[in-house]
């Protein structure tokens, strides 16, 4: 499931049209999912929506919501029939090319703060599971603490200081959220490090690097990978909130959260204009959350079979 | 005990000092201050100056950060710039109402996720529990903002049942005694049940991992032997031992629980300390934006300290 939203995503150009092109205002707006609308495109490059166009001469009969209306044939340079498969937005925009759009941006600042909240994450937990002593104590304290921080507070905060840009919400997510990995790994190294096969690697004299990357580290992936997998779920409905309420993903470009803050709007009369990327969002998470299940899944069963 | 309490105190009162001279540094740094926010563009900048003067903006920063630490050591978080008002007034306004739908929001997360895993237990892998996991499923990756839009799109407007915003009607906020509280209680059944929901489904995925590990362990088998029937065993032997990690697990999420009430207070318009901040955060209200932040992170140690002290009096093993 996860796969598939992410190949959708990343095909998305290919499939769907400009998702931030508004195809017209007044014509195209909200309209329902299915709806096939006759797009044409003038000379100065405006598009317009009609229920029905109609070529006479060298004019065109045009009907434009319920009212027709005549264009001179070289105003045209342009006509289509286009079907809006999901509908369009209260400003005309096609609603599935931003939800496939807005899937890329939501994937791809999930992953990268992951990547980022992987490498801190995973570089403290080994630092202070493999050295000990005062770095590991004072390294844990350091995690306690910013546990106990209310992120998205601190997340409010920077927005309201700073202007909120796509490599800062990354950045401040994926260190935001490292502490978990952190203790994990540091309490698997915490157990491995008193097995056989790493007192014989000191005993040949590996040095302590080598040992942290090339035997520790594998030994510790399966955990980290269900960790990692859940935790992507997490940062796409962080990521998600922190768009809904303005300070993510900044307009005009297309989110799954600040699409539902759009949609909230016409709640009551287009309800599925929210309802869609807010789906998206859930069946993201629970892909994640599956992904995870399914290696917990795989590392049993490797175990067991050994 | 008492020693590890004052050290865990002590701790607390760092962070907390930590975080407020992180958010201070950042405000600092913040273009625009005071006297630029608050005054008009038509004031002569000679008046400007006094205000300057007058806030204590002339003076260097070190000088600034001493004298505002001061203040807040004697409780005072200074001046809201869009109310006007003693952050500490705004703050107590508010913090009331948070704490009213969080409390009410946990509580039905754990009850609800107590109640659905002991159901899906009766019959573990039986259709019902599958069932009950897979809506436990969703509810978990739900995002706060679309189940609170669902409960307002269904319960409100498709049936209109309850109101889909703000914590009073216009005659409810008139009226006294009875009619006052139920019309409280009718603003918070969407609210609570956003929270409520969002959270109850990792409550009940976690319980129904632990309780199955539970079940097969002695002490259970043991109870089991005696005669106990199998309701009893588990609700009686069983649930309390599998609890034991959920009051760490409700800690930890102390976090996530004064965030997530801010994007419920922020759709249903509801008047607490996650609405505030936000409108602070939009209209760069610095001062209300650090008071809230200190506040809200006192709140989170106070309250991870009150589950460390709950786990051990629940867990004779623990000593502090």
């Amino acid at each position: 499931m996860l796969a598939t939203l992410a190949a959708a995503a990343a095909l998305g150009p290919l499939l769907a049209a400009d998702p931030d092109a508004i195809v017209d205002p007044q014509g195209a707006a909200l309209l329902p999912p299915g709806a096939v609308r006759a797009v044409l495109t003038r000379r100065d490059g405006s598009t317009l929506a009609a229920e029905a166009a109609r070529r006479d001469g060298d004019r065109w009969l045009v009907t434009a919501r319920g009212v027709e209306g005549l264009l001179p044939a070289a105003e045209v340079t342009r006509v289509e029939t286009r079907r809006f498969w999901l509908g369009t937005d209260a400003v005309g925009r096609d609603v599935l090319a931003r939800l496939l759009s807005g899937g890329r941006v939501s994937l791809a600042v999930g992953g990268l703060a992951l990547a980022i909240a992987l490498l801190a994450g995973v570089g403290v937990g080994l630092l202070s599971g493999w050295a000990g002593g005062a770095a590991d104590a004072a390294l844990m304290r350091l995690v306690d603490a910013l546990l106990a921080v209310p992120m998205l507070f601190l997340l409010l905060f920077l927005a309201a200081v700073f202007r909120p840009s796509l490599a800062a919400l990354i950045a401040v997510l994926g260190f935001s959220s490292w502490m978990g990995i952190a203790r994990l790994v540091r309490a698997q190294v915490l157990s491995l490090r008193e097995r056989e096969f790493i007192l014989a690697e000191r005993v040949i004299g590996a040095s302590p690097w080598r040992i942290a990357f090339l035997h520790l580290l594998p030994n510790a992936l399966t955990p980290i990978a269900q960790d990692g997998a859940l935790r992507l779920g997490d940062l796409i409905l962080v990521e998600a909130s922190l768009s809904f309420l303005g300070l993510g993903v900044q307009p005009p470009a297309a989110s799954w959260g600040n699409m539902v803050a759009e949609g909230q709007a016409v709640l009551s009369s287009a309800w599925w204009l929210a309802f869609l990327p807010a789906a998206l969002v859930a069946l993201t998470v629970i892909g994640a959350a599956l992904v995870a299940d399914g290696l917990q899944v795989l590392a049993h069963r490797s175990v067991a079979t050994r | 005990m008492m020693r590890w309490a004052l050290r865990r105190a002590a701790v607390g009162v760092l962070l907390v000092w930590l975080v407020a001279t992180v958010t201070f540094a950042l405000v600092s740094l913040a273009p625009g201050d005071a006297a630029t926010r608050l005054a008009d563009p038509r004031i002569s900048s000679a008046v400007r100056e006094r205000w300057r003067r007058d806030f204590g903006l002339d003076r260097p920063l070190p000088a600034r950060y001493a004298s505002w630490l001061g203040s807040v050591l004697t409780g005072d978080l200074g001046t809201s710039w869009f109310y006007r008002q003693k952050v500490t007034d705004v703050l107590g306004d508010v913090l009331p109402n948070t704490l009213l739908i969080t409390s009410l929001g946990l509580a039905l997360e754990v009850g609800g996720g107590i109640a659905l895993a002991l159901v899906q237990l009766r019959r573990p892998h039986g259709r019902g529990d599958r069932a009950i996991t897979l809506a436990t499923l969703t509810a978990y990756a739900m995002p706060t903002f679309g189940v609170a839009l669902a409960l307002i799109a269904l319960l409100s407007y498709r049936v209109p049942l309850f109101p889909p915003s703000h914590m009073h009607s216009l005659a409810g906020e008139t009226a006294h005694g009875w009619a006052r509280f139920t019309d409280l209680a009718a603003h918070l059944v969407l609210p609570v049940a956003a929270i409520g929901i969002t959270g109850v489904g990792a409550v009940a995925r976690y319980l129904r991992g632990s309780l199955l590990d539970e079940r097969t362990e002695h002490y259970v088998l043991a109870a089991r032997a005696r005669g106990c029937s199998a309701r009893r065993a588990m609700v009686v032997h069983a649930l309390p031992n599998a609890l034991l990690p959920l009051i760490t697990m409700v800690g930890m999420s102390l976090p996530f629980l004064v965030s997530g009430s801010l994007i419920v207070e922020v759709v249903f318009s509801w008047p607490g300390m996650g609405q505030a901040m936000y409108t602070a955060a939009l209209g760069r209200d610095l001062p209300l934006l650090l008071g809230g932040t200190i506040v809200a992170t006192a709140a989170v140690v106070v309250g991870n300290l009150l589950a460390d002290l709950a786990y051990a009096a629940a867990d004779p093993r623990v000593r502090l």
